[in-house]
């Protein structure tokens, strides 16, 4: 496996969490020393006496260090924590602050260079409307075909050729960078868009529409979500129950593939050492480029589910999760790639159910974003550009655990593409890579992750896929699914 | 000057008239008890307190403030280091006056039998 993997975590709650552990523990240790009795009854006859109440007085003095130990420790871990909330917030105010200005340059380039190119098309186009014009674009297109032939200039086959041998190059930091700021101004760029003279009208005036990117995807999903047949959840055939989870490997095992009979969730119910239920909720990524389309994860449900709109495959995770017997208020662990972790990030954002631990891969939206104390572990490789979509974002907080990696520390391989580095394989490698890492910090990390499925015995797992309505009957006689409840 | 029982054969001290071996056996079985509890504190003070104690470092925050936190760390660290040496050698006396009260109890079953 190659890139060196690190794991970033908000480090304050941590160490308040540790200095907490100190000082309960100290507490409840004094305590029990308080109330010994130290000086045996019966020393005064056996000759010892006094050097018995000598010792015993020591002994007296040892609890009070423990628990003054036990007072300071958790002082500071309060104090800790008070820190931490202030540098969150800080972080926060200071990466909006930021984003602000980096979304009016990015908007200010792009609605520049739109405007240019719109002038510029006008002007060719009027220019093209007269004998001259026509003689002369005449005259471009034939010198074009010329050099083409003589092998000065590429023809369209080469530049495809090229495209498709050098796209992995473009899979590097610099240009998720450059996606995460082009996501953060997407608002700012289609409200330009939406209104060329918005510019011209002050602040507030009402001219922009939106505030954020998500409330871009969430306009277009509903319009596009229009035209888009109905999404219905069908049980898919399976021979074998789920093995037991104790790694992040494993867990991470769990999320479907992205092969054309894969299916696109499972859900196993596991049961406890005490007979309690958890279950583990698994969600794979976007198998279509389409929107609308016959397979329900698709950019549509991407769309959708970025926008936090409780349609598409949102709705239909929701659905599945209900047939295979989840109620609100039930213990649900989650794990999704890709769209699968936009949509299991939203599943627990919404707190319908005792979410007890979140594993992202790939992820297109922040651990960050699901908040309540919730551990969320999230893989993520340097050159994915899914994970761009994140936009710009504050360093983890509260009980979130980002683990990254440069899967390909070499260069991307020539035939990986421009999304080699999202590839969930080499994520299954992250995964395991920081199954390995022994660190305390980060076995406890691992261990809140993977508490809730420890020791827990797999009774039940289910397949589901998603279909949109339309396409069902193909789609069943195709793959022997049956299909279950509409939507 | 301590008074003299004749028992026809030895001269036994007040003293020892008034141990009980029975009642020595009992604060010894105590002193055990009571070393064994300091062994057991100090020992999870050792190994999973001042352990937990040097996970909480931040060796990544740059902050004037880090250094009133590490002073601090570093104080609770002698404080709980204090309590461990101290539980040992209570313990420790507590085991040294075993012989003392062994051989006092042996004192007295021989002596009054």
């Amino acid at each position: 496996m190659s890139g060196q993997i690190t794991v970033e975590t908000e480090q304050f709650g941590a160490a308040a969490s540790q200095l907490h552990s100190v000082g309960d523990g100290c507490r409840v240790l004094g305590m029990q020393l308080t109330e010994r009795q130290w000086l045996p009854s019966g020393s005064w006859e056996s000759g010892s006496g006094g050097q018995l109440a000598v010792i015993a007085a020591e002994a007296e003095l040892i609890s009070g260090t423990v628990l003054t130990a036990a007072r300071l420790a958790n002082a500071v871990a309060d104090h800790l924590q008070r820190a931490r909330d202030w540098y969150e917030a800080a972080d926060d105010a200071v990466l909006r602050a930021f984003t602000e200005v980096a979304d009016a340059f990015v908007s200010t380039i792009v609605l520049a260079s739109a405007r240019l190119v719109a002038l510029g098309a006008v002007t060719v186009m009027s220019a093209l409307l007269s004998p001259t014009g026509i003689a002369i674009a005449a005259s471009v297109l034939a010198g074009g075909v010329l050099l083409e032939k003589l092998d000065v200039l590429p023809s369209a086959a080469e530049l495809q050729r090229w495209w498709e041998n050098n796209q992995q190059h473009l899979a590097n930091p610099l240009t998720v960078l450059l996606v995460r700021l082009g996501v953060s101004s997407g608002d700012e760029i289609a409200n330009g868009l939406m209104n060329p003279l918005g510019d011209l009208f002050p602040h507030g005036s009402g001219a922009g529409q939106f505030n954020s990117p998500q409330e871009v995807a969430g306009v277009l999903a509903a319009g596009i979500g229009l035209a888009a047949a109905p999404m219905r959840v069908q049980r898919a055939a399976r021979l074998s129950t789920a093995g037991t989870v104790s790694s992040v490997a494993e867990l991470a095992a769990t999320i479907p593939g992205i092969t054309a009979d894969a299916p696109h969730a499972t859900v196993t119910k596991f049961a406890r050492g005490n007979g309690a239920s958890v279950y583990l909720v698994s969600v794979g990524g976007t198998r279509s480029a389409q929107f609308g389309g016959e397979n329900g994860m698709d950019n549509l449900s991407n769309l959708s589910a970025y926008a936090g709109a409780d349609a598409q495959a949102l709705a239909a995770v929701r659905e599945a999760m209900g047939e295979a017997g989840i109620r609100e208020g039930d213990e649900v662990v989650f794990a999704g790639y890709s769209q699968g972790a936009l949509i299991v990030a939203q599943l627990a954002k919404s707190g319908d159910w005792q979410t007890q631990s979140v594993l992202l891969v790939g992820s297109p939206i922040h651990g960050n974003a699901i908040e309540q104390g919730i551990p969320v572990t999230q893989l993520e490789h340097d050159g994915d550009l899914i994970t761009g979509l994140q936009g710009l974002t504050c360093g983890p907080q509260d009980a979130v655990t980002v683990v990254r990696r440069n899967p390909i520390a070499e260069g991307s391989p020539p035939d990986g593409g421009i999304l080699a580095q999202h590839a969930l394989s080499g994520y299954l490698q992250t995964a395991q890579g920081y199954d390995q890492l022994l660190d305390p910090h980060t076995v406890e990390q691992r261990e809140r992750l993977l508490a809730p499925l420890a020791g827990a015995i797999p009774l039940d797992t289910t397949d589901f896929r998603f279909v949109r309505a339309a396409f069902e009957s193909e789609t069943s006689a195709s793959a022997g699914a049956q299909p279950r409840g509409s939507r | 000057m301590s008074a003299v029982v004749l028992t026809g054969e030895t001269e036994i001290p007040d003293e020892l008239r008034f141990f009980d071996a029975e009642t020595i056996r009992y604060v010894r079985a105590q002193l055990v008890e009571h070393a064994q509890a300091l062994r057991d504190a100090a020992n999870v003070i050792e190994h999973t307190h001042i352990t937990a104690l040097e996970a909480a470092a931040l060796p990544d925050w740059i902050s004037s403030a880090r250094l009133t936190y590490d002073s601090t760390r570093w104080g609770i660290r002698q404080l709980l280091e204090l309590a461990v040496s101290s539980a040992n050698f209570v313990a420790w006396q507590y085991e040294a006056m075993m012989p003392v009260l062994d051989m006092t109890a042996a004192a007295s079953d021989w002596l009054l039998p």
